[in-house]
């Protein structure tokens, strides 16, 4: 008599083809008259199979979790706009077709006006041409991780233990970790992520080093972070600019939660250990200091706002005469400034200066919790001015089935998504337009053409914009043209 | 992405991207349940369930695409829910663009889900760390070499071994059925 696990491994063996001619022989022979090993052998080809469904139904499961994180960063992007006042309750409405609760609160927040808006079926979705790329991985949660994510040095640390479910319950069975960058403007442009920030009733929008977006599932269920536990990020930034902090999107997403100032490059610091500007600065958001010479010597002004939104002119230093590369580079150092405005002649000096005081790998950044992060450096909008805009084809009609605005300061690495009723804008900057329809087409108010509409006292104003539908045809292309 | 691109990930077994690449069909069949008396959570296993026919129908035979896959699956999805409503005892406005032949390949594929849904169940309980071992061998197709490095086991012989007790556990779980 064969011991029970002998028998299997025949059998598997059988299944596999592994036997010899003869024990395939003696086998088959067996089967003919031996229906109990018949009905083991079947049972053991089905263990087969289902093991292979079951793996196939997870990696579906898998797919549809990645497929709602996709459509849940639309909606929630819109659903903060909502919440700043600047996007038409007719959007939001069309956008509610994730579940059942928010279906209900469009019939609090609909408007006559909205009622009369375009109408959008179910299915809309931006095209995922246009989402930035969601990477997966699998990992054992028990034992203490690091994942390398992408080509540019970014790695996640994972310590064990680091996740548990809804409930609070830790969990041992395998974790899927996503992780999604929006690293220029043709990621964010329709990523639906806010990038304004809200600090003491002052809005500031983004210019961003770098997003990411890092969310866990297990057996297809969303998970948390342990609250004992964090993971840390060496984050390659996208982008240098000055000012950069580390922000997490709040989850209700209607604004970003600051978390850390991140730190400069040391090592530049002690090439520049000479000429510092002494002065004191009470240096604020948002400063556009400017280089001016006042009785003969360069003196740098440091333009402040304040919390009601006036400049002001902070304390003035002198930066010896002449003005040098290294003065300059030295104060951008010290105050982490790279839009140094410099007149007369130290222009020459800006670009030379601008954005190279951190380190491209930020180590350390902590994650207590999924969601989505933000290195940035922030700034005041100028010359604010709210736009109700009226956009034409090339033939001069209305363009029909407006979706989802996004519009691109070049100047900044950031996107800003409105509705198609509204949008706010420093009209001064150098700003493009994009609009998708609800039917994918997408629409494009080219570099250059934002200052040649007029907008009116009242804030109307109409758009010239190109049907880029077969030329722009994923975020590729889009990048390319935005950053070119 | 193509259709012959997906077609390609699944045949050498890496379904985990063609999947996503899927999805993009799904608010299509999403929009359909819901027209024809359905829920989303309806429309999400329909649709699974669709793509588990379409797996399959790669994976096990020459499959020559005569439609693209958006199509394929939107008709399949169209016979599922058809289906699904007959056995709730629920009519539904669905005309059916299939052959017969197609139509009988699907309801054995119906027999065949019905079946594995009760074997998925019992291997649901043989544990996680006997799931994931045969999972590697039979779905990843790693070596047992690797299946030990992996799983933290001794040996190439250990995981063998272990491979054959949790086979062992699981056979004599459906025997029980």
């Amino acid at each position: 008599m064969r011991s029970e696990l002998e028998n299997i491994e025949r059998i598997e063996k059988y299944l596999r083809n592994e036997l010899s001619t003869e024990d395939m022989q003696a086998f088959d022979e067996q089967l003919k008259t031996d229906s109990t090993l018949k009905s083991q052998v079947e049972v053991q080809k089905d263990i087969v199979e289902g093991i292979q469904r079951l793996s196939v139904k997870q990696s579906i499961q898998k797919a549809f979790s990645t497929y709602k994180m996709r459509r849940n960063f639309f909606r929630f992007g819109l659903g903060s706009l909502f919440a700043l006042g600047i996007v038409s309750a007719a959007l939001w409405a069309s956008d509610s077709i994730e579940t059942e609760n928010s279906v209900a609160k469009i019939e609090e927040t609909s408007t006559p006006q909205s009622r009369s808006a375009v109408q959008v079926g179910p299915e809309f979705m931006i095209s995922e041409e246009f989402m930035a790329e969601i990477q997966s991985f699998e990992i054992d949660p028990t034992i203490k991780t690091s994942l390398k994510i992408g080509k540019e040095g970014t790695v996640l640390h994972i310590p064990k233990s680091a996740f548990v479910d809804q409930e609070g319950k830790a969990i041992t069975s395998t974790v899927t970790i996503t992780y999604q960058e929006f690293k220029n403007p043709a990621d964010m442009a329709f990523s639906g992520i806010p990038m304004t920030y809200t600090n003491r009733d002052v809005e500031y929008n983004f210019n961003s080093s770098g997003m990411f977006s890092i969310k866990g599932y297990s057996d297809g269920e969303e998970i948390k972070v342990n609250p004992a536990k964090s993971l840390s990020i060496d984050y390659a930034l996208a982008k240098q600019n000055a000012d950069i902090d580390f922000y997490r999107l709040k989850d209700d997403s209607t604004n970003w939660e600051f978390l850390e100032e991140i730190d400069e490059l040391t090592a530049l610091e002690q090439d520049f250990t000479d000429s510092i500007p002494e002065g004191n600065f009470g240096f604020g958001i948002a400063a556009e200091p400017t280089v001016q010479q006042v009785n003969g010597t360069a003196q740098l002004l440091l333009a402040k706002d304040n919390a009601e939104g006036n400049t002001n002119v902070a304390p003035t230093t002198t930066l010896g005469n002449p003005v040098t590369e290294k003065t300059i580079f030295q104060y951008n150092i010290e105050m982490g400034v790279d839009s140094v405005q410099a007149q007369k002649n130290a222009d020459r000096y800006v670009e030379s200066v601008a954005g190279h005081t951190y380190p491209p790998i930020i180590s350390g950044l902590r994650i207590n919790s999924f969601g989505v992060y933000n290195c940035d450096a922030i700034y005041r909008l100028r010359n604010r001015v709210t736009v109700q805009p009226t956009y034409l084809d090339e033939n001069g009609d209305e363009i029909k089935e407006q979706k989802m605005v996004s519009l691109i300061d070049l100047n900044v690495n950031s996107a800003f998504s409105f509705g198609p009723r509204s949008f706010t804008c420093n009209p001064k900057a150098n700003n493009l337009i994009l609009l998708f329809t609800t039917s994918n087409e997408l629409y494009l108010l080219e570099k250059g053409n934002f200052g040649k509409s007029p907008i009116a006292n009242n804030g109307s104003s109409s758009y010239q914009m190109k049907n880029v539908t077969e030329t722009i045809t994923n975020s590729n292309d889009l990048k390319a043209y935005l950053v070119p | 992405m193509d259709d012959s691109k997906i077609i390609e990930l699944l045949k050498v077994g890496k379904p985990d991207k063609a999947f996503i690449k899927l999805y993009k069909n799904y608010p299509h069949v999403e929009k359909l349940i819901l027209s024809k008396g359905g829920s989303r959570e309806d429309a999400k296993d329909v649709f699974q369930e669709a793509l588990i026919i379409f797996y399959e129908k790669v994976r096990n035979t020459d499959f020559k695409l005569t439609s693209s896959i958006g199509t394929y699956l939107y008709s399949v999805s169209r016979f599922l829910w058809k289906n699904a409503m007959k056995k709730r005892k629920k009519s539904v406005d669905i005309s059916m663009d299939l052959s017969s032949n197609e139509e009988s390949e699907l309801q054995e594929a119906l027999e065949r889900e019905e079946k594995f849904v009760r074997i998925e169940g019992v291997l649901s309980q043989i544990g996680e760390k006997c799931l994931k071992l045969l999972k590697f061998f039979y779905y990843d197709g790693l070596s047992m070499k690797a299946i030990a490095t992996k799983t933290g086991l001794k040996s190439e012989s250990v995981a063998k071994n272990q491979k054959y007790k949790c086979l062992e556990r699981a056979k004599s779980k459906i025997e029980i059925l």
